[in-house]
């Protein structure tokens, strides 16, 4: 048995690790930049005196100047880590040059030249024309807008600038003959000091980085919000527990009588509504006197105001009138699926032949529902019941939305769009490793009720 | 096949059927450009014409002597005579039975009929066509990993070498040439073609090569690791993830995002129902008769397997409609001028306009009661033919 347990808890350590480095490169497909998030939270502005500075700071603060991977398989053209320019337009333009397949020297080569004529212009060069066309080179990357500005600048300068600006002609023209149509693909290895490495360890360690909204450790955020969505789920798995089993029991028990057609139709209707539009209805219709005053039943869904330093039980008490209607919602969209898969073991179980024994043997049909069939049905339900939570968050997610509930959902849905991705994807990550533990959880349960199972290992 | 008697199934069906329908032929349905036109003898078909030629949108029709669709409004112009969040049981202002708001307007005065219509395509396209594509995938991929399990495939050190050679650089010189020097899905898709030619090609010849030991491929632990993998990511929540990795929305993103995580549940159940039917004894006898797998599994084995996938994609599309929804509803993913049923919801449910919560949520339900009962009539009439 601690065998199945160790080799179980074994196999779980690589998905995990999939799951992290998916995670992770998710988080770094995502649009914007985050130094300049964080410099936008500092209160810097972005054209100010020190930005650049800071932006520096924030950049290597966040270590994106390190390579992504532990190793990277980039085109012979390319340098060995593009992170490592600092200035975001640098970045992006030396990255425009490189996917036109220009080679990086040569390009740095070029661009040196540039920002040497581009910085003297002010020194030397007070003609407005000139200086105009040579401030168009600042952003541009298409070669043919680069060659006529360069004919331009030739065509009417002067003197003392020429000699430059035929070094600039030159650079470009050794940027244009060396662009490769044809490449290998090069092998390089960055070690341990990578950005995939360094996130790893943070995130083992606990630490999920700041909110780039607010500056909150994304841990304290997530811990404020996980708590609803716990209470969200066991009120779900709970009630929706104790009224479908019964149901599916008694349902599979009388198969075919009146309660079983009801509930069916029941149950198929159920089933097949949208969770979002029974919430939908029942906040239009039940929550205000608008359609009759006997339908007022359930508080509006208002705005959590929730102090720092109040307990949670306090802050349970004061919404648990806001929590109602949700839970309905939840239980409605799962007491289907519960109670047919319960009747269905009922049924499939009645046929077996040890419950013709038991009735052979002269018990009545109770006792063999209780003593007979009742375990051998319950067992199979730990498994789905077990299943249902990790669903249960993703049920909950948009309920939480609707219902202005300030749980994980809520705080995805929020941070998303706001762009804050460490937000976005720490909760994706922290529900993953939710779900595989609960998997898990289940599975080893499972093995140790069972008895069957217990003794194929045996 | 007890179908024939089976009331909900026959329904269902008819009820899918008038769904597709209406997304096929919405614009006929509802919408401001009339379908036939007689000016003065000169006779024309605007709509179908519209379909073909973008600019002709912006001729003006006189009203008095065209035939205009069912509902005359399309469903992103705005109607200035009615009032805006119009309920359907106020007195239209247009005077006319015909030009009647037959299920109210929304709060920027735009008809819910119209709209209606219009989302039925949306949600089916994205449904039925990220089904499809996750059908394919999920398919194949089950079906070789139920056939050939971990030792079916076996190959030589020298081939693996080849195919590992050919797939890394192939993909490398794809995703770079294809994806992010030169975005082009037409050479993208030739760049696959060109290597899975070349990793045929070797696997044919090198095979013969009896030289070398062979090694097992563990094919089928490598897919139900990935399944595994995609189990632990609970669904919204790497939808939204997903979704919101994309700068510019567009109905294809969302298409191609379901596909991608619904194809797992397709090879799950491939994979399963191949592991059963493998050991029967036709089977058995067609390969002692010497055919090819690939002819076994499309001929033998898939055609056995059909029913149970058909079951599994009818309550696929259900959720991949009830998904998009949801991400409509959310305002997430989809682009502003798409007209879907979750967003008239979520009008609805902020404006508390019952018209908007009750209408598209009624066509989002009876869409999925309908695909479920066809499912569960496919499953019972499976089952009747097995016993």
């Amino acid at each position: 048995m601690t065998g199945y347990v160790l080799k179980r808890i074994l196999l779980v350590i690589p998905t995990m690790l999939v799951v992290m480095t998916i995670a992770f490169f998710l988080s770094k497909l995502v649009p914007g930049d985050a130094a300049s998030a964080m410099l936008v939270l500092q209160g810097i502005q972005t054209d100010g005196p020190n930005a650049a500075k800071e932006y520096e700071r924030n950049y290597k603060n966040l270590k994106l100047d390190k390579p992504t991977f532990y190793f990277s398989i980039l085109p012979d053209f390319y340098p060995k880590n593009i992170h490592h320019i600092i200035s975001a337009s640098r970045r992006q333009q030396i990255n425009d040059f490189l996917l036109q397949k220009f080679r990086y020297t040569d390009i740095q080569d070029y661009l040196s030249v540039r920002d040497s004529i581009i910085y003297a212009k002010s020194l030397v060069q007070k003609d407005t024309s000139k200086g105009n066309h040579i401030s168009n080179l600042i952003f541009e990357t298409q070669p043919a807008k680069i060659k006529t500005t360069i004919g331009q600048l030739l065509l009417y300068g002067n003197a003392d600038t020429s000699h430059k600006i035929r070094a600039l002609e030159t650079s470009f023209d050794n940027l244009m003959r060396n662009k490769s149509s044809l490449y290998f693909p090069t092998l390089f290895w960055h070690g341990l000091d990578n950005q995939f490495h360094l996130w790893i360890k943070e995130i083992i360690a606990g630490n999920f980085g700041l909110s780039l909204k607010d500056g909150r450790m994304v841990g304290d955020k997530l811990a404020g919000a996980i708590k609803w969505t716990i209470v969200l789920i066991l009120l779900n798995v709970i009630l929706s527990s104790l009224i479908s089993i019964p149901a599916g029991l008694y349902a599979g028990y009388k198969e075919n009588g009146w309660f079983d057609k009801i509930s069916s139709f029941i149950w198929l209707l159920l089933y097949a509504t949208p969770v979002f539009w029974l919430a939908s209805l029942l906040i239009v219709f039940c929550t205000s006197d608008r359609y009759g005053a006997f339908l007022n039943i359930f508080p509006i869904p208002g705005t959590w105001y929730i102090p720092d330093n109040q307990s949670f039980f306090r802050s349970f008490g004061q919404f648990s009138g806001q929590l109602v209607l949700p839970v309905i919602c939840l239980v409605a969209n799962d007491i289907a699926l519960l109670s047919r898969i319960t009747k269905n073991n009922v049924i499939e179980q009645k046929s077996k032949l040890y419950v013709t024994l038991a009735k052979a043997k002269g018990l009545n049909n109770g006792q063999i529902l209780k003593k007979h069939i009742l375990p051998n049905v319950l067992i199979p339900l730990i498994t789905i019941i077990g299943g249902r939570i990790p669903a249960g968050i993703s049920g909950a997610l948009i309920i939480e939305i609707i219902f202005n509930i300030p749980g994980m959902g809520r705080l995805m849905y929020e941070s998303i769009f706001s762009s804050d991705w460490n937000v976005v994807f720490g909760i994706l990550l922290v529900v993953s490793v939710f779900t595989i533990i609960f998997m898990l959880i289940t599975d080893i349960i499972y093995a140790v009720v069972n008895p069957k199972i217990k003794t194929a290992m045996s | 096949m007890n179908n024939k008697n089976d009331r909900s199934f026959i329904l269902s069906k008819w009820i899918i059927g008038i769904y597709l329908l209406v997304a096929l032929f919405g614009s006929f349905l509802a919408g401001d450009v009339p379908i036939f036109c007689n000016d003065n003898g000169k006779m024309s078909f605007p709509l179908i014409s519209s379909f073909f030629n973008a600019s002709s949108f912006n001729v003006k029709y006189s009203k008095e002597t065209c035939i205009m669709p069912l509902i005359p409004y399309s469903p992103l112009n705005i109607d200035k005579n009615d009032p805006s969040a119009m309920s359907p049981f106020e007195p239209s202002k247009n005077g006319t039975f015909k030009n009647k708001h037959w299920l109210g307007t929304d709060k920027l005065g735009r008809d819910v009929a119209s709209g209606m219509i219009h989302g039925t395509a949306t949600a089916l396209k994205i449904g039925v066509i990220s089904v499809f594509f996750a059908f394919i995938v999920g398919v194949s991929l089950g079906m070789m990993s139920g056939y050939y399990k971990d030792d079916g495939i076996r190959i030589s050190a020298p081939l693996l070498i080849a195919i590992l050679m050919f797939i890394t650089i192939g993909l490398y010189y794809m995703i770079m040439e294809w994806i992010i020097f030169n975005p082009s899905m037409l050479y993208f898709s030739l760049g696959c073609l060109v290597m899975i030619i070349l990793v045929r090609a070797s696997t044919g010849w090198l095979n013969k090569w009896e030289y070398f030991k062979k090694y097992n491929v563990p094919f089928d632990m490598l897919l139900l690791k990935v399944i595994e993998v995609r189990k632990s990511f609970p669904g919204i929540f790497i939808l939204l993830a997903l979704v919101s990795l994309f700068a510019v929305p567009s109905i294809w993103n969302i298409v191609f995002i379901i596909a991608l995580l619904g194809w797992t549940e397709f090879a799950r159940f491939a994979r399963a129902e191949t592991l059963a039917i493998k050991e029967e004894n036709y089977i058995l006898s067609v390969k002692v008769l010497g055919f090819s797998d690939v002819r076994i599994l499309f001929r033998h084995i898939l055609p056995n397997i059909l029913p149970t996938l058909i079951v599994i994609a009818c309550f696929s599309i259900g959720s991949a409609v009830l998904l998009e929804s949801t991400l409509s509803f959310l305002g997430i993913g989809l682009p502003v001028e798409e007209v879907t049923w979750g967003k008239m919801m979520a009008e609805g449910r902020n404006m508390n306009a019952w018209w908007l919560v009750v209408f598209p949520g009624l066509a989002i339900f009876i869409l999925i009661l309908s695909l479920n009962s066809l499912a569960s009539g496919y499953q019972k009439s499976n089952f009747s033919r097995l016993f």
